[in-house]
């Protein structure tokens, strides 16, 4: 494939990504409808040779140019200068691309053979610039939108988290409805492109290749120059080794991961960390392997790099597009790497593990009682630790998705890739009440009725001892609220407890203050920006404390927590602080209800196997 | 428990195995069939559900034991696991869309050659709420085109293409809907009363799970305690060589 540019913008000279890149794009890049709004291009890059030599910058030089990218290294001098016009013209359906291949050679006439970007230009460390000053913002994806078409601006909920200028701009993520709805129906092309770019946050899976795999919204037409364009990008800084992982261009923030053949890239103008970023593409690429195993992905490109995975993917779509929502919408799972526990009694959590363990049958792996998105209780063997990536990915496909809520038994096969990214386990899942499942994982693949006794057996045993009922209780009355744990005046509207032993963490409601989800979006929009500023690369911060017009708020890491809370504006900070103390006290106190000993990940015997043993 | 058809009103396991292309409807003839429901827009099935439902018929009643397996073909390679001592199984193709009964087809050769002589195989042609309008003549059926055209909606596959095809290999034939649950009950029923005699057994008490195969049984296939034993482990890989094949 390759890149070209905008009809109307000027020539330009760039390096030239296309020789790396697949050819299998060329049909979809000739997308007609090229003419029709210029303006709109998606992203033209544009590399301006930098004057001084420690900080190559990329810099806007016309209005048609949205992208800017520049390089925080500094190896300056030998960096080539490459100015270009808007070249990698990432808009497909502008369908410009006839004027690329030129587009390499004049411009400025400075350099522009490809690959001639030396090693200074790393990626790794590109800080965004907008240096043709506020116009660049302007001209970025969602205002050209807006000026597409009011309704756009009409869909958007402008939310201004907090000072910095940091304007959040919140998008009915929600609302998915476009690539199928009724009212798309009189869209053209140009509209369904449009609102394709409004999206406030987008991920793509490709091949090495550059064949689309997945994404989240938009459909072929839409997608496949993208799709190109992406893999151009990456595949030209990976011809000079070097690895990219994230730029910006204004608002939006690109994450990009080379996981074994596949790339994954997010997008977000959400204002994620790239390593946040990346997690989130991590549980994407998760959830893929557990649907193919490393092994087989491996390969399936090894043998053809041109394989069209989407084939093999087919049906999980479900699941990523549950997972993509849950991270849009903000999940603290992933936030956290952690995972949450149904809060009840001691006692009786025991019981309900003793009852598993008293049952399990030969050929159970893990045997897994969750509620409502929550872990209520766990058996595994010995030996075998539970990751939480892998508990995370079951959460996902059974909570996000409806494939397995039909109040049926299944039996699918399914990769926990960080228990072993080679081969598959066999999970029989049965949500015998609404909200209430019993996942039994085993590595025989005929198991199934052996597993099917087993659950008979435990629900019968589970009804017997009264434990349904309880988990019912705990699953309708909810999350406890931060006034259960504090006083009824407190000033903490919310916190995230993670405990760093248990590989779990706990939250109170979003009820009553976030109950809609655009106050839900922002708090974990908050929340994202604390977690990561006290998990920036040279962070030593064990306390932040962050004032906003609208919030007040804390984070707190220690070796064995790290406390996250968000108090109204206003609160002063003894009152902080001592809410905060109050929390971790209270969880300490908690601490056997709010979460499962020992069993996640635990490098220690899992003590209910002897505790079990008294049953 | 180990006596046989003497019993005069008899209650029997019978192990069906729903086979057929993704999205041509298999789940939703068996949640039509189960609970008389039907979902516009199911999610497609992962690895297999197992639904049970019964069935009386005047001399007997008949307990389904139904693995509704999923039509994407990284499944293809389970699929023995489910058809193993299946007694029978319904071949579903969709009415719209002629690459389906190709896929059928398959089906119905895998089966005759793999799985227990005697399975009492149903080609079941779904979505016949989509034909309302035919295609004129077969080029049409011939020329339509794959997905696009089930959501067009329009009858793709002749009645009389597909009947002659099930006459041939010796299969029950029907039309169904499962969205307005036209002939559901009935391709059930016609099964129930298909299967022979001497290859039914009496349901096992409670627990009898216990071990496997059940319901097996069928002529010389059956072997109690059978699972597990076939070597072949989960091997995706052969559906994707398979698949890898015609990628292009």
């Amino acid at each position: 494939m390759s890149t070209t540019s905008p009809p109307p913008s000027p020539p330009s000279s760039r390096p030239s990504p296309s020789a790396s890149t697949s050819s299998s794009n060329d049909d979809q890049l000739q997308t007609p409808r090229a003419s029709t709004h210029p303006t709109t291009i998606a992203l033209a890059e544009d590399y301006f040779a930098p004057p001084l030599p420690p900080r190559p910058s990329l810099e806007v030089n016309t209005s048609n140019v949205l992208l800017s990218i520049q390089s925080a290294t500094s190896s300056g001098a030998s960096t080539p200068g490459l100015q270009a016009k808007p070249t990698t013209a990432i808009s497909l359906p502008e369908g410009v691309h006839a004027q690329q291949q030129d587009a390499v050679v004049n411009g400025s006439g400075s350099i522009t053979g490809a690959p001639s970007f030396s090693d200074s230009v790393s990626v790794n460390s590109l800080v965004p610039t907008l240096s043709a000053g506020d116009n660049d913002v302007e001209s970025m994806l969602g205002e050209i939108l807006e000026e597409e078409g009011g309704f756009l601006k009409a869909r958007r909920d402008i939310i201004n988290i907090g000072g910095g200028g940091a304007g959040i701009e919140e998008v009915e993520f929600w609302d998915e409805g476009w690539d199928g709805s009724s009212d798309d129906e009189g869209l053209g092309e140009e509209e369904l492109v449009a609102r394709w770019r409004a999206r406030r946050k987008h991920f793509f899976i490709l091949s090495s290749a550059g064949k689309p795999i997945y994404s989240r919204h938009g459909d072929e037409s839409v997608l496949s120059g993208y799709m190109g364009v992406i893999q151009a990008i990456i595949s030209f800084f990976q011809d000079d080794n070097d690895t990219l992982k994230s730029f910006s261009a204004g608002k939006h923030r690109f994450a990009i991961a080379a996981s074994g053949p596949l790339y994954l890239v997010a997008i977000s103008s959400m204002g994620e960390s790239d390593s946040q970023l990346r997690s989130q593409l991590d549980a994407l690429y998760t959830q893929v392997l557990s649907t193919l195993t490393l092994s087989q992905l491996n390969k399936i490109f090894a043998q053809r790099e041109n394989f069209d995975l989407r084939r093999l993917l087919g049906g999980t779509e479900v699941f990523l597009d549950g997972l993509s929502d849950a991270m849009t919408l903000g999940s603290p799972q992933v936030l956290l790497s952690a995972l949450e526990c149904v809060k009840m009694r001691k006692s009786h959590r025991e019981k309900i593990n003793s009852i598993l363990l008293k049952h399990r049958s030969p050929s159970l792996l893990y045997g897994l009682v969750i509620a409502d998105g929550r872990m209520v209780s766990v058996l595994r063997p010995k030996r075998h630790s539970l990751h939480p990536p892998d508990l995370q990915l079951l959460f996902s496909m059974l909570f996000n998705a409806t494939t397995f809520r039909d109040g049926g038994e299944h039996w699918t096969p399914i990769c926990l890739p960080k228990f072993n990214s080679k081969g598959f386990l066999h999970a029989y899942i049965h949500f015998f009440r609404k909200e209430v499942a019993v996942v039994l994982i085993s590595a025989n693949k005929d198991a199934f009725f052996e597993m099917r006794e087993m659950k008979e057996v435990v629900v019968e045993q589970l009804e017997k001892a009264g434990s349904i009922k309880i988990i019912e209780a705990a699953v309708s009355n909810g999350r406890y609220t931060a006034t259960d744990v504090l006083s009824p005046g407190t000033p903490i509207r919310h916190f995230l407890y993670r405990s760093k032993n248990n590989v779990q963490f706990t939250m109170p409601s979003f009820e009553p203050h976030f109950y809609t989800i655009i106050a839900r979006r922002r708090l974990m929009n908050l929340y994202q920006r604390l977690h990561a500023a006290v998990h920036a690369k040279n962070a030593l911060l064990k306390v932040h404390h962050c004032i906003r017009s609208s919030s007040v708020s804390l984070s707190w890491v220690t070796p064995m927590f790290e406390l996250y809370c968000v108090a109204v504006a206003g609160t002063n900070r003894a009152t902080l602080v001592k809410s905060a103390t109050a929390i971790a006290a209270w969880v300490k106190r908690e601490e056997e209800r709010l979460f499962i000993g020992g069993v996640v990940s635990s490098p220690f015997v899992h003590d209910f196997y002897q505790r079990g043993s008294r049953n | 428990m180990a006596s046989r058809d003497e019993a005069p009103k008899l209650s029997s396991s019978v192990k069906l195995v729903l086979l057929g292309e993704a999205a041509v409807g298999k789940s939703s003839l068996v949640l039509r069939f189960v609970n008389d429901d039907f979902q516009e827009n199911k999610e497609p099935t992962i690895g297999a559900a197992f639904l049970t439902q019964k069935c009386a018929l005047p001399s007997r009643t008949i307990k389904f034991e139904i693995w509704d397996t999923a039509g994407q073909e990284r499944f293809a390679s389970l699929a023995p696991m489910y058809y193993r001592n299946a007694q029978t199984a319904l071949v579903v193709y969709d009415i719209t869309k002629p690459t389906s009964l190709t896929k059928a087809k398959h089906w119905v050769s895998e089966l005759q050659r793999q799985a227990s002589p005697g399975i009492v195989i149903a080609l079941v042609g779904n979505k016949l709420d989509l034909a309302a309008t035919t295609a004129s003549d077969g080029g049409d059926a011939d020329g339509g085109d794959g997905g696009d055209g089930g959501d067009a909606g329009s009858r793709a596959v002749l009645t009389a293409e597909a009947k002659a095809y099930a006459d041939e290999e010796g299969l029950l034939f029907y039309e169904t809907s499962a969205k307005t649950g036209e002939n559901v009950q009935s391709v059930f029923e016609a099964i129930a009363n298909a299967i022979p005699e001497n290859t039914l057994k009496p349901r096992g008490g409670a627990g009898g799970f216990a071990g496997s195969g059940r319901g097996g049984g069928a002529g010389g296939a059956g072997g109690s305690g059978g699972e597990g034993r076939v070597g072949t482990a989960v091997n995706l890989e052969d559906g994707v060589g398979a698949k890898d094949g015609c990628a292009c």
